[in-house]
């Protein structure tokens, strides 16, 4: 038998009660604490239990409102986040490797590193090293393209070379 | 003057032959007149070339876009980025997604055998049959439906990204 009002709440089993120890009737003097113990849990329950209660019962609902939100959210980012990759790289990758040969190697300065790039089929992949993200490239050629009509004289980046005419200067 | 072929200065423009190719920014466009026939004079002002092209290589303006993985730290969210060289060489960067904490690419070959590093040789760039893009994202908790073994491709260590929420979701 616990201590405290008929049909209150027990918030823990029997065998978890430790302040609150099933009242065992002695003697009518050890009775009387009883009682006054047991007027002082009824208090207890008054002000703190059911107000206690009121509170779980309206936080447990917001907490399933939350959980239902939250997971109406990271649907929505999840729904999201592919279209946006798509939208922003479909175009791309659609007119990738336009123009280009199907494979070689190719260094940029503009590359992350500015190191050698492997192209394939207008992708270019370099690496990240063991730590770092590796890059992808999307290249493709955005005019007519034209040849070279002598052979670079050296590698010198202040090199001066020609195209051969595909149309005439205006 | 207008060249037609759309040459101009600060551009970004590819010259490559069969094997090689460079990307480079032109920094001046000439005309070159000779008795039979009219020429374009550019030139290149950044680093050597990977060779000297020889007669009859093909040289082009390029579209050209870079994406990587950037991890910001702190509380801003990882994210890839896409930089993109419409040009006067000026990289214009923007989101392509948020909360992408790390992109791997493996090479397949022919053999079904993988690579996760470039600067291969061109004898094994033409063996390659595919390319594989991983994407890790960081979550809160772990996937219990997930069996597959984590890959690592040319990571020494798994990155932290994946077992641990490093940085809270971007939310919109």
């Amino acid at each position: 038998m616990l201590a405290g009002r008929r049909r209150a709440l027990a918030f823990r089993a029997l065998r978890d009660a430790k302040g609150e120890c099933p009242v065992i009737p002695r003697s009518r003097l050890m009775a009387g604490c009883t009682v006054l113990s047991r007027v002082y849990l009824d208090r207890n329950h008054d002000r703190v239990g059911h107000p206690r209660i009121a509170a779980e019962r309206s936080f447990t609902t917001f907490i399933s409102q939350q959980k239902a939100y939250v997971v109406q959210n990271a649907v929505a980012e999840m729904q999201q986040e592919p279209e946006r990759r798509n939208a922003v790289s479909g175009n791309g990758c659609a007119k990738r490797g336009y123009g280009l040969p199907p494979r070689s190697a190719m260094r940029s300065r503009h590359s992350v590193g500015g190191g050698t790039i492997s192209m394939i089929s207008g992708l270019g992949i370099s690496d990240g090293g063991t730590t770092g993200s590796d890059n992808l490239y999307i290249i493709y050629l955005s005019s007519t393209a034209t040849q070279i009509a002598d052979s670079m004289p050296n590698v010198s980046p202040r090199s001066r070379w020609w195209t051969r005419p595909v149309f005439r200067w205006d | 003057m207008v060249d037609p072929a759309g040459f101009q200065v600060g551009l970004i423009a590819i010259i490559f032959d069969s094997t090689n190719a460079d990307v480079f920014q032109v920094t001046e466009v000439q005309p070159r007149i000779t008795s039979s026939i009219t020429q374009r004079d550019i030139r290149h002002g950044q680093q050597e070339f990977q060779q000297a092209y020889g007669e009859g290589s093909t040289v082009s303006l390029i579209n050209y876009s870079g994406y990587y993985g950037r991890r910001n730290g702190g509380p801003v969210p990882p994210q890839v980025d896409a930089e993109n060289v419409p040009g006067d060489n000026v990289l214009i960067s923007e989101i392509v997604a948020d909360d992408i904490e790390d992109l791997q690419i493996r090479l397949v070959l022919d053999d079904g055998d993988g690579t996760g590093r470039s600067g291969i040789d061109n004898t094994t760039l033409a063996r390659v049959r595919q390319l594989r893009i991983y994407l890790a994202r960081p979550e809160s908790a772990s996937d219990p439906q997930w069996s597959e073994a984590p890959e690592l491709y040319n990571h020494t260590t798994l990155p932290g990204c994946v077992d641990i929420l490093h940085s809270p979701p971007r939310r919109y």
